[in-house]
């Protein structure tokens, strides 16, 4: 199963990378949630990396950015979920 | 595939890439010895990266009242008289100066001005956690990890230590597989820090990561060292239907929540709302995490549950409007996802371990009995005494990972020399690896399935007598009858690889069952704490009496030996930590985050 790499600056997605490595640990879907969540509550920000177990969580996790941010956030994202 | 030895020495071996490991090896590399670490997942990786709430240190910044005082009573009313005190004032005394080190290295905490944010947590007298918004472990780990790079620490990944080597009853380093390349290395070092984590990959279902399966117990009990406290574990419930809903999270808060605030109910298999069997008054309100847990877990074990052999976690009558309350959206959005309608149906529940209390036991220094052997982190035990609670993981990690590697320094500088290994140890791993590569035999994948249904049925969190016993006697017979056919011949040397891996934990796991076993039968009594205990049904209370004493497991001329030993406490405590100690915790009215607790 794919595993995907979400990295957010200043509440923009910059990049969405595709971890080639089948053996790494991610922390997934819940822990992306969380700790956003928990930033944007502290500061209106959401700022670093997030690890996801597979397109299902990357498309849940774009719409979750979307519905917080905006879907401008996505930018040239958008089309993945 | 031929079976080559590659031979490699260090000052320092450090067993673990975990936040005691990941320390533990800075620790040893700044106080100038040569450090190697050997960590089974990547470097670094393990159970801390998961730790979310952070970890108790007493600043004193959210509450001036709070100190290392109040803090050393804290754990130690929460170890249920049990704690190595010597322990708990060390992890308490130093955890303070260590974050504020780790800050000078990066660690990003969140902070209020010039102070750490500090939050309450279940179990603590005043709001001492310190954290980054709910997934704290991810960056204490990217701080040791960004230290340990520009300190060129090295490390094995993806490498798993089959076992320990000693010369003339000292440790002299260990062998260990790569799983991907099928290397395998002999490792000599002056001394060895073993933080293999957990064992909550043992078990079937669970928020561990995969790697943590526990046998660095077994490795350190089959070199000399004495376990402590194996018959105390934290517990929790997850789902185990839907399938979609099993995840690597802790899953409590929302059952606690919604228990406690709305009309959500718990069934046993029978349709009985179990709880008021437990508890005529309060029913499924107002328990701890442990207490609940504790009786889902009963019902299991005594034959209750239902369908998937859980219990019925049903609320179907919450109020439309939880669906929207930012603390439960996530679970009914997990259950949209699983294609499951909770007004209709009940999620299936059963428990699995969240941590192992006990561990091998240490001194203040990391020490084992074993000399050059050192333990920190889960793998380590004694500070917790019967109970482990919130904010103590990494707090615990943290103090005895660095005091390990400090130690482990200074000693490896007294050893201008590594010891030559005993021979007959390096003659019984060539012989254990060809055994394995030579022959036709049982694919180690078996015994693996074998060693988690034990696990997950008879050391679960409530346990039997029958069923301890049953344990013994299925761990005795995967032992003598079946670890001996261990097969790892296949085709291609990576599937070789691979299977060298699950031979080492299928003989670590059995012997790590027979050990849990063996410590849950010989305590006759049960005892609990906020967040671990040990629970047997013939044995339901607590008994002061008789069972104010830790359980020790070692081997001993081959066999296993069994110690009582009374807890280590100090003298001459203020009297604020006695009246701590004395006191019941108690929730503030206006905490509504302590249902999020662990």
């Amino acid at each position: 199963m794919p595993r995907y790499r979400v990295r957010v600056e200043g509440n923009r997605i910059v990049e969405v990378a595709t971890l080639d490595d089948e053996e790494e640990e991610y922390l997934g879907i819940e822990w992306a949630l969380s700790e956003v969540k928990d930033s944007h509550r502290h500061n209106g920000c959401v700022d670093g990396s997030y690890t996801l177990a597979g397109k299902e969580e990357l498309s849940e996790f774009l719409d979750y950015l979307a519905r917080l941010l905006g879907r401008d956030a996505l930018g040239r994202f958008a089309n993945l979920h | 595939m031929r079976l080559e030895l590659n031979e490699l020495s260090t000052d320092v071996l450090v067993v673990g890439g975990g936040s005691a490991g990941a320390i533990a090896a800075i620790k040893a590399h700044m106080a100038g010895a040569d450090t190697l670490v050997v960590t089974k997942g990547p470097w670094p990786s393990g159970n801390s990266t998961k730790a979310f709430a952070g970890y108790a240190a007493a600043f004193g910044h959210a509450d001036p009242r709070d100190n290392p005082d109040v803090h050393f009573a804290d754990v130690v009313r929460n170890g249920i008289g049990l704690c190595n005190q010597k322990l708990v004032r060390k992890w308490v005394n130093t955890i303070c100066a260590l974050t504020d080190e780790m800050s000078g290295w990066g660690l990003d905490l969140i902070r209020d001005g010039d102070k750490y944010h500090q939050i309450p947590w279940e179990g603590h007298t005043y709001p001492r956690m310190v954290n980054h918004h709910r997934v704290t472990g991810k960056y204490l780990m990217k701080c040791l990890a960004d230290r340990s790079e520009a300190l060129g620490i090295r490390a094995l990944s993806h490498t798993i230590v089959g076992g320990l080597m000693k010369s003339r009853g000292r440790i002299a380093g260990a062998w260990a597989v790569d799983y991907r390349s099928g290397q395998v290395h002999v490792i000599r070092s002056k001394a060895v820090i073993l933080s293999t984590g957990g064992l909550g990959a043992l078990y079937p279902l669970g928020d561990n990561v995969g790697a943590v399966t526990g046998e660095g117990y077994a490795a350190a009990y089959e070199a000399g060292a004495e376990l402590i406290g194996m018959e105390f574990g934290h517990f929790l419930p997850t789902p185990i239907y839907p399938e979609k809903m099993r995840g690597k999270f802790v899953f409590v808060g929302f059952i606690n929540g919604l228990l406690n605030e709305s009309q959500a109910r718990l069934y046993n298999g029978r349709g009985e709302r179990f709880m008021y069997r437990y508890f005529p008054e309060s029913g499924e309100k107002r328990h701890s995490s442990e207490e609940l847990t504790r009786c889902i877990a009963q019902e299991i074990v005594e034959g209750r549950g239902g369908a998937h052999g859980g219990i019925y976690f049903d609320i179907s009558e919450v109020p439309a409007d939880f669906r929207s309350r930012e603390r439960y959206e996530r679970i009914y959005e997990l259950a949209d996802r699983a294609g499951m309608d909770l007004r209709s149906e009940p999620i299936e529940l059963v428990t699995y371990p969240h941590d192992l209390v006990g561990g091998i036991k240490i001194d203040e220094f990391g020490r084992t009995n074993v000399p050059g052997l050192y333990a920190a982190g889960e793998a380590a035990g004694g500070s917790h005494g019967a109970s482990r609670f919130g904010g103590s993981a990494l707090s615990d990690c943290l103090v005895f990972g660095a005091a390990s590697g400090e130690h482990a320094a200074a000693s490896s500088r007294s050893f201008a020399e590594h010891q030559p290994f005993d021979k007959s140890e390096v003659i019984a791993v060539k012989d254990r690896l060809s055994c394995w590569l030579g022959r036709e035999g049982i694919d180690p994948s078996e015994v693996l399935r074998e060693t988690r249904r034990i696990a997950f049925q008879h050391l679960n969190m409530v346990r039997t007598e029958s069923g301890l016993r049953a344990a013994l006697a299925q761990t005795d017979q995967l032992r003598s009858d079946v670890l001996p056919r261990l097969s790892v011949r296949a085709d291609e040397t990576r599937e070789i690889a691979s299977r060298m891996r699950q031979a080492i934990e299928a003989e670590g796991q059995a012997q790590l069952c027979a050990l849990m076993a063996r410590a849950a039968l010989e305590r006759e009594e049960s005892r609990g704490g906020f967040f671990g205990g040990h629970y047997r049904t013939d044995y339901p209370d607590r008994d002061d009496r008789n069972w104010l004493k830790n359980v020790v497991l070692r081997k001993d001329n081959g066999v296993l030996a069994i110690h009582h030993e009374p807890p280590v406490e100090l003298e001459n405590l203020s009297e604020q930590i006695h009246a701590v100690i004395a006191t019941a915790w108690k929730a503030p009215e206006d905490a509504a985050h302590f249902a999020q607790s662990e």
